[in-house]
């Protein structure tokens, strides 16, 4: 049987399995690490392609699908995993061949998975997985029998050590020149002739029959599935006692989720990691900023002056040079989270913090989302994907951006700079770092808030559950994690440069044209469209402390937050408008001796700021994430009134107090 | 197939008196699942395709604050569940 749709295009072969079976590890073994991340169309759902050479030479698109545990799984990962099987996605075929990765240690729940797509008709290859580890605890497995039991090819290997590798490269070669194809493979091609242009209908599975089912019967067949596997593996495994795991991580996990140690250490771990983003950041932070600012400075004397100069050096250069100066900070935070998730620890922190973001709503899981919001609400929204849960996702969705992320530290950073005062309280704590910190929490108790209202209100009717495995404690590998680090780092520099670089040039075009006619006297900004517009909004945020300067500020940083830094900049007339702070602080400063920016007009700023939901990038996320234009506005309308509130009450109060 | 003949003589045969629920389970002690009780769906597949379902052994190995989340050992895996779940999972200790 030669389909010619089979021969055109390289043959697809699927890697499917459990979270934490080691499907990446044996995914970068196969394609020796060089693949391409996308997004599958239309969801962010990562797609990761790589490609295997098999031993006659021929090359096989290679899929990694995301982590899942059955064909029926709730969340976004897993149901990506099940049209992509069924060939429902557009533009991705319906699988030739399934390498199914199991865990060595845990047969019965791996293969629970794997007896799914048996009755769905795939094609499979069996890769027992973790050997070392299974033989480590005594574990036996004779994969004959299970080959047998199971009728399909069986390979025991070590991604890891790399033990198996070329026997798994050969049973699928041999798997695929067979020719035959699954029932489910030929019925998709079928439907896809059928269609010819049209969008092929998705295949059903025949797992849809079980929703029909009710609860009971469900749990019958669930059951009886479990039964049938335990029983072959049984028969096809010899232990001579319980795999048991060992006692030193054993130990280290009691004491990681015990009552009394378990919230002290975390508090320890996530304080060294902030300590981490905030000093060790700093070096090349510093670095960074200097490049941009010498680089602006010699443009603007190397290019003749004229537009072309002021555009570059005004414009482009600051703006985009200020988004590259969080990089050293997103790296640190994506290694520290990378490094907790890879060993095993995020899940222990979840789980400590399960109950009390229970009571905002949330459940533990949303821990990992929140602290990703910390650096960026991008990676932030997208790893909730592995929230199971509706509701408790949209949640953790509309909260994240309350984070303060990394954009704001720029605005924080000049604000306090300017008005804060470099005192100690106590003797030892510094009152600007204390600020700062007023910042971050005033953020975390409002996403409290905001969660718990939501969770009574609109979101008060969708089921909320928390089921989740606990992976097994290890030491991380570096490599996997760094892998991870320079993806976040390239695809944050990529979101947002793109972003970022149009801003700077509309905000430099507007501040700059049209020019101020002859004999017009004070700031020449006033007269551009920037200026007018400034001007314009000025009576609805002057309750807030604001003038017009600020209110440019405030709309140019609409798309970023951080343009508020380069446009105040520019705004306030200095030559040196390039991310070096100290000419603004500097600026500021003066302003408050002349009476014309008060510091509660500085700290009603900075309470706007954490409220303010000032990213394109982020509404655009949450569009993709939440598949509805209903919540995004309402994301940016609640923000933006929360802002506004928040800022109108700081000023109005502090103005008579202070 | 296969699973169907083996479970003939199903899992409701494993029903008792002294059943309780997995929440009541103290740390340290090993069940057996005889039932998942009201459950809503999603949870439903979830505990399923996680291994929880009548006829499993499971050991408590840790509670949180307040007694949730629970974590238990079945399988070659730890499971963590809120205590409200474990509600819902009927079980006769051993």
């Amino acid at each position: 049987m030669n389909h010619p749709s089979d021969t055109s295009s390289p043959r697809t072969v699927a890697l499917v399995g459990n979270p934490n079976c080691g499907k990446t590890t044996l995914f970068n073994a196969l394609t020796g690490s060089s693949y391409k991340v996308a997004n599958y169309p239309g969801v962010t759902v990562e797609k990761k392609e790589g490609s295997l050479q098999l031993r006659d030479g021929t090359n096989v698109r290679l899929l990694d699908l995301p982590g899942t545990y059955a064909l029926e799984g709730s969340s976004i990962d897993e149901r990506i995993v099940t049209s992509v099987l069924q060939g429902s996605l557009p533009g991705e075929p319906c699988p030739d061949l399934i390498v199914a990765v199991v865990d060595a240690t845990n047969l019965e729940r791996n293969l629970f998975l794997v007896s799914e797509l048996i009755d769905e008709g795939f094609k499979i290859v069996l890769a027992v997985n973790m050997m070392d580890a299974a033989e480590h605890a005594g574990l036996k497995i004779y994969d004959e029998l299970l080959a047998r039991a199971l009728d399909l090819t069986v390979v025991t290997i070590s991604a890891r050590t790399k033990r198996g590798i070329d026997t798994l490269v050969e049973a699928v070669g041999s798997e695929l020149a067979r020719n035959t194809l699954s029932s489910r493979r030929r019925a998709w091609l079928a439907t896809q002739k059928r269609a010819s242009g049209a969008e092929a209908e998705p295949q059903a599975l025949s797992l849809d029959n079980l929703k029909a089912a009710n609860a009971d019967q469900l749990a019958e067949i669930g059951s009886l599935r479990y039964r049938w596997l335990r029983n072959i593996v049984e028969r096809s495994t010899g232990r001579s006692a319980e795999v048991r795991s060992n006692t030193a991580s054993a130990k280290l996990d009691a004491l990681l989720t015990s009552r009394i140690w378990g919230l002290p250490i975390l508090l320890l771990v996530f304080g060294l990691i902030f300590q981490a983003i905030f000093l060790w950041a700093q070096a090349p932070m510093d670095i960074i900023s200097g490049g941009v600012d010498s680089l602006s400075a010699w443009l603007s004397g190397a290019l003749p002056p004229g537009m072309l100069s002021s555009l570059v050096a005004d414009g482009i250069v600051p703006g985009v040079g200020n988004v590259v100066v969080f990089v050293p900070q997103i790296a640190i935070l994506f290694l520290c989270i990378g490094l907790l998730e890879d060993s095993g620890y995020l899940s222990r922190a979840a789980f400590l913090l399960d109950n009390i973001m229970r009571r905002f709503g949330l459940q533990g899981r949303a821990f990992i989302p929140l602290l990703s919001s910390f650096a960026c609400a991008i990676p932030g929204i997208l790893s909730t994907r592995t929230i199971p849960s509706r509701s408790d996702r949209l949640a953790t969705i509309m909260i994240a951006p309350l984070m303060s992320c990394s954009a704001r530290l720029p605005v924080y950073a000049v604000l306090i700079g300017a008005f804060v005062p470099q005192t100690l309280v106590w003797g030892v704590v510094s009152l600007q770092g204390l600020v700062l910190l007023a910042m971050y929490a005033l953020g975390v108790i409002a996403a409290c808030a905001v969660a718990w209202v939501l969770k009574r209100t609109l979101l008060r009717k969708d089921p909320s559950f928390f089921v989740m495995e606990m992976p097994p404690l290890r030491r991380p590998l570096l490599k996997v994690v760094l892998r991870g680090v320079v993806d976040s780092v390239v695809s944050f520099l990529k979101n947002a440069s793109t972003v970022i670089l149009a801003c700077s040039v509309i905000v430099w075009f507007l501040a700059s044209y049209p020019k101020p006619t002859e004999g017009f006297e004070g700031n020449p900004v006033q007269a551009s469209y920037a200026g007018q517009l400034g001007t314009a909004i000025e009576p609805a945020i002057r309750p807030l402390g604001f003038n017009w300067e600020i209110g440019i500020g405030i709309i140019s940083s609409f798309p970023a937050r951080e343009v508020f830094v380069t446009t105040l900049s520019t705004i306030y007339n200095i030559s040196d408008d390039s991310g070096d702070n100290e000419g603004l602080i500097k600026n500021l400063q003066e302003r408050r001796d002349n009476g014309t920016f008060s510091t509660v007009t500085a700290i009603s700023l900075m309470v706007f700021y954490v409220f303010a939901c000032m990213c394109m990038s982020t509404l655009a996320v949450a569009r993709r994430e939440t598949g509805s234009w209903g919540w995004t506005v309402g994301m940016f309308v609640y923000m933006t009134a929360l802002a506004y509130i928040a800022s109108l009450i700081t000023f109005q109060v502090g103005s008579r107090l202070l | 197939m296969g699973y169907i003949q083996l479970g003939l003589h199903g899992a409701s045969a494993v029903k008792g008196s002294q059943d309780k629920t997995l929440s009541s389970v103290r740390v340290g002690q090993k069940a057996v699942v005889s039932a998942l009780k009201s459950c809503p769906k999603d949870l439903l597949h979830k505990l399923i395709a996680m291994g929880v379902v009548a006829g499993s052994e499971v050991t408590v190995t840790q509670r949180g604050f307040f007694g949730s989340p629970i974590n238990i050992h079945l399988f070659g895996s730890v499971l963590s569940l809120r205590s409200s779940e474990a509600a819902h999972v009927q079980v006769q200790p051993l």
